[in-house]
């Protein structure tokens, strides 16, 4: 179990927990919240060949958000490490196919 | 200092003429006294010669009983006389001069007469001549006092008298001098406070009116440092005023910019073909431009084009992007590229560097026919609304700017006749609501189930209405729809076409 690194306010849309393998995700990804996931991706947490985000806790995701999520991706990619989106939500799951990034990246559903 | 000096000089000639006021007022009390006492002298001397002349006719001790009573009251007028007179030497001699005869005549003449008539023996005309002759010497000599007396205390009037005049002269002189000091200062506070201060108020309203004041310095610090700030005043609302102007100016060219940039996003005014109608909405989340954008316009006469393409942010630079991937998406689809290879050729002239990503969908449609080619970059899916189904018109690659080596393929479907053509951005699937919740997919597609049949005038109006009316708070990102609706077989379609321009 990892600590709460940090949740801005109150009424923070996100709150960013690290864990062993990287990062627990829940709320939401917006523009006013990516900034804050931006900062925990640089450096890339961990030193793990795989940069798992847990997922499961995120209910939206905006184009922002994955403007994020891209630029982790590459950066992992360069690193030679992998960005992996873990369980992530029916909904946020649309987003990223809709986007067609659910193809490219790295995304691992829920366990049936 | 030339104040402390007059003050402390009025000081000391107020105690002065103070203290001469007071000693003559007391030297004249003290001459009325001595006036009272010898008159009282002088009584008693008359009741000593009374009471001899008394005794000697009746022999009564009664008849004696003035001169024992006016002895003892000469000796306490002469004393106090005498006390009084210390420091006079007339008064004194005069005073001496009196005693002496009054003790002359009380102990050659009257109490040898008294002696005389106790012994029964008959005083002499001769003696009581001598008697008489001694005590008009001594009145003689109680008037020469009296005359010293009177020339005292005339003279202690006089000094009173000129004392009261030296006092109203001193009173007169300090409030000659206060109003003198007053004027002066009255006239320095105009000359080093009051006009300068005139000067800085008439510069301030000046410089408030925009002219230039010229602001002197000023000899005291405490004005100097007004008159300092004043000019400092000046030379900062210069500044603000001049940088005002450019910023007015700039804002008056960007303004101008924006609504050309505004009215390049939109789709330029087309007419729709016969047997089509369109209508779109595009609403900035920021200021009047957006980084969404439409167009629409003929390949050829047979065959119409839609793109939507939508930059990740919104204001200006998004706005600006977008209106360069519109140019080269419609340069692309303009020379005959089919949608898909529109989009690869969108995606090599994005530039990467810059990080932006964007969503874009392409249609091309058989006007006779309703057939469509698409291509859809990560862009929410068009809608083919028909009675009673919504066909999603899915991706046919990833959006752009995200992959190097992302591919775009094309797609085929076909637009019926009454069917219409929906294409929004995020912002209306994504437009928030009441507990953050979102407008959503199933929301679009319920109201444009609702709204099929309807004209495609109809159908935006009321995408746009209902993302207002779910929302809360201000527009998080831009929304832009557009609907494209093919007539049904024979259905009379408003030319021109009824294409509205409902953003803003």
């Amino acid at each position: 179990m990892g600590n709460v690194d940090d949740v801005r306010n109150s009424d923070a849309l996100l709150e960013v927990t690290s864990t062993e393998r990287g990062l627990r995700l829940q709320g939401e990804i917006d523009a006013s919240s990516s900034p804050l996931l931006s900062e925990h991706l640089d450096p890339l947490p961990g030193a793990a060949d795989e940069v798992v985000l847990d997922m499961a806790g995120v209910t939206f995701v905006d184009s922002s958000g994955l403007r994020v999520l891209i630029d982790a991706h590459q950066r992992a990619a360069h690193a030679g490490r992998t960005l992996v989106l873990d369980e992530p939500s029916t909904v946020v799951r649309r987003l990223l196919d809709i986007s067609g990034l659910e193809d490219l990246l790295e995304v691992r559903p829920r366990q049936a | 200092m030339a104040l402390v000096v007059l003050l402390a000089c009025g000081a000391v000639t107020s105690a002065v003429v103070g203290r001469h006021w007071t000693r003559s007022i007391e030297d004249r009390r003290m001459a009325r006294v001595a006036a009272q006492n010898l008159g009282d002298l002088r009584l008693a001397y008359s009741d000593q010669e009374t009471g001899v002349r008394g005794f000697v006719l009746t022999g009564s001790d009664v008849d004696l009983t003035p001169y024992n009573r006016g002895i003892e009251q000469a000796r306490r007028a002469l004393g106090a006389l005498t006390a009084d007179a210390a420091g006079r030497p007339a008064l004194v001699g005069a005073l001496s001069e009196v005693a002496v005869i009054a003790e002359r005549w009380r102990s050659n003449r009257a109490e040898p007469q008294i002696a005389a008539r106790r012994a029964g023996t008959a005083v002499t005309p001769e003696a009581l001549d001598a008697a008489r002759a001694d005590f008009d010497a001594l009145r003689s000599s109680l008037d020469r006092t009296e005359a010293l007396l009177v020339a005292r205390l005339d003279g202690a009037n006089e000094r009173a008298l000129d004392a009261q005049r030296l006092v109203v002269l001193s009173l007169l002189a300090a409030f000659a001098v206060v109003a003198a000091c007053g004027l002066i200062t009255l006239v320095l506070f105009r000359r080093w406070i009051d006009q300068p201060l005139g000067e800085i108020a008439d510069a301030a309203r000046r410089i408030g009116r925009g002219e230039h004041a010229a602001v002197p310095a000023y000899p005291i610090a405490e004005l100097d440092d007004v008159s300092t700030a004043v000019d400092f005043l000046q030379s900062s609302l210069s500044a603000e005023r001049d940088r005002a102007v450019r910023a007015y100016e700039a804002l008056e060219q960007s303004a101008v910019l924006a609504l050309r940039v505004r009215a390049g996003l939109a789709g330029e005014g087309v007419l729709a073909p016969a047997g089509w109608s369109v209508s779109s909405a595009l609403r900035p989340a920021e200021g009047i431009v957006a980084g969404d954008c439409f167009d629409l316009g003929l390949v050829d006469p047979r065959t119409l084009y839609v793109v939507m393409i939508d930059v990740t942010g919104h204001g200006a630079v998004a706005a600006l992007l977008a209106l360069q991937a519109k140019a080269q998406v419609r340069a692309a689809v303009k020379s005959g590229l089919p949608p898909g290879r529109a989009m690869g050729w969108l995606a090599q002239q994005h530039d990467d560097a810059r990080g932006d990503l964007l969503t874009a969908f392409v249609a091309t449609i058989d006007i006779e026919t309703g057939a469509c080619r698409y291509a859809n970059a990560g862009h929410p899916p068009g809608l083919v609304v028909t009675d009673g189904s919504c066909l999603e018109l899915e991706r046919t690659g990833p959006l752009v700017g995200a992959f190097d080596d992302a591919t775009w393929g094309t797609a085929t479907t076909t637009v019926p006749n009454g069917a219409t053509l929906v294409l929004h951005t995020d912002g209306v699937t994504e437009a928030c609501g009441a507990q953050r919740a979102r407008f959503g997919e199933d929301r679009l597609r319920a109201l444009l189930l609702r709204t099929s049949g309807e004209s495609a005038g109809t159908t935006v109006a009321a995408i746009v209405n209902g993302v207002d009316a779910f929302r809360v708070g201000a527009l998080t990102d831009d929304v832009t729809v557009v609907a494209l609706r093919r007539a049904h077989v024979g259905e009379r379609v408003a030319t021109p076409a009824d294409r509205e321009a409902t953003d803003g």
